[in-house]
């Protein structure tokens, strides 16, 4: 235990005493003088505070790079998985049809062979349409990175158009050597939206005469605009709004 | 027990003191009547624990000038602008303790001293006085500071609550702990 030190009556100070070492000025110099500690200067959080960023920016890149890497390498870690099924699928389809099994039997045995062919067929074609389904993610990945393509329909690339020029053969274009496939198309009919999934790249006729029908300016999204490069490689495209006028 | 009167103020004076510390917040040079108003009380508190006159008047100085580069902080709450002082000097006190290496002391009147053997229902002899001072000195540091605020300095339990951050009846139970603790050590 600290030791405490106790004195009895010691002796009062007077108020005189104790005024007459008042001194306001050195006081107030001090405060003037003060400076702010070092973890409140700008060459404090200057250097600290871009250093932070720095690194706060590059772990959020490491780790958008790391989740892409992961993402790619799942995607085709369940491609993989999915031919490997297909391909037994399909020795399975195929076993059936030895010949020792088909060619014997009466023709009513050979016409449920058939059928049971038929519908292994059908399970087939529905594995690869999952295959199918599953590329666009890991293009879609790949896109996010590249967004300074932009389609345009006649140079128009966004705000007002005239809806001849948006319903053109040419359609939807793209700069960069890309060919539109695909796009999502809202607009106004009448007193309610409506979303048009399109295949191709142009507008489609009805969509055209529901805007043409609509009476003033009809605003446009066109959105999840996919594109093909030469090389075969799926594209997302930024998408457009437009104001389509008469 | 009659309370330290420069303490309790009335509103009056409390938006006089308000004024004064808008003013201050603005421009430093305007804290002067605050602390003409409180350095005494204030030196006065800090020399009480301390035995060094120098090292008072230099923490009294510390105390001012801590209050005067934190008044941006401080928010009026209804009582005098000195509470907000105690709490800095209560600071500046520990780290005195712990960087000058100031001792702790207790000053006492030898009146206080037989008040509170009267208290414990002894008698008022020498034997006794030097029993209560060393009891005093085996107490913990916050029984100290209480009874020092209450029985010593005649503090209201108010002020104890403002100084230490505590309720009122907080500082009323605590205060009576502390003395109780005091009276068991004196009994031993």
């Amino acid at each position: 235990m600290e030791k405490i030190k106790t004195i009895v009556d010691r002796e009062r100070l007077s108020s005189n005493y104790i005024g007459s070492n008042q001194n306001f000025g050195h006081v107030l110099s001090q405060v003037k003088n003060l400076k702010p500690p070092i973890w409140k200067t700008f060459w404090f959080y200057g250097p600290i505070g871009l250093s932070a960023f720095a690194i706060t920016v590059s772990i959020t890149s490491i780790n958008a790079t790391g989740n892409y890497e992961q993402d790619r390498s799942s995607l085709i870690t369940s491609k993989e998985k999915i031919e490997t099924e297909v391909s037994t699928k399909e020795d399975n389809v195929y076993s059936p049809i030895a010949p020792e099994n088909t060619l014997s039997p009466s023709l009513n045995s050979s016409d449920s062979v058939s059928e049971t062919f038929k519908n292994e067929i059908t399970v087939k074609t529905v594995i690869n349409e999952q295959i199918d389904s599953e590329i666009p993610v890991e293009s879609e990945t790949v896109i996010t990175l590249k967004k300074s393509v932009f389609p345009n329909i006649e140079g128009v690339y966004t705000g007002n158009i005239k809806t001849e020029v948006l319903c053109s053969e040419n359609g939807i274009r793209c700069n960069d050597g890309i060919r539109v496939i695909s796009f999502t198309i809202q607009y106004s009919a009448g007193l309610q939206d409506r979303l048009t999934k399109v295949k191709g790249n142009t507008i489609p006729n009805d969509v055209c005469d529901s805007i043409r029908d609509q009476s003033g300016d009809n605003m446009i999204f066109i959105t999840e605009i996919r594109g093909l490069r030469d090389n075969g490689e799926l594209v997302n495209l930024t998408s457009m709004n437009y104001i389509a006028t008469k | 027990m009659a309370v330290n009167p420069v303490y309790h103020q009335t509103s009056d004076i409390l938006q006089e003191e308000l004024i004064w510390i808008t003013k201050a917040k603005k421009d430093p040079e305007q804290f002067g009547p605050l602390y003409t108003k409180y350095h005494e009380q204030i030196f006065r508190y800090v020399y009480q624990r301390m035995d060094d006159q120098e090292l008072a008047f230099d923490v009294t100085s510390q105390v001012f000038i801590k209050a005067m580069s934190n008044l941006h902080k401080y928010e009026y709450r209804g009582v005098p602008f000195s509470s907000w002082l105690y709490r800095i000097a209560k600071s500046e006190l520990y780290q005195a303790f712990r960087d000058r290496k100031a001792r702790k002391t207790i000053n006492i009147e030898r009146m206080h001293i037989f008040e509170m053997i009267e208290e414990f229902d002894e008698d008022e002899t020498d034997k006794n006085k030097q029993k209560l001072i060393h009891c005093l000195g085996l107490l913990k540091q916050g029984d100290v500071q209480l009874l020092e605020l209450r029985y010593f300095e005649r503090r209201s339990y108010r002020e104890i609550g403002e100084i230490l951050e505590i309720t009122e009846n907080n500082a009323k139970v605590r205060a009576f702990r502390a003395l109780e603790r005091l009276k068991k050590l004196f009994m031993k």
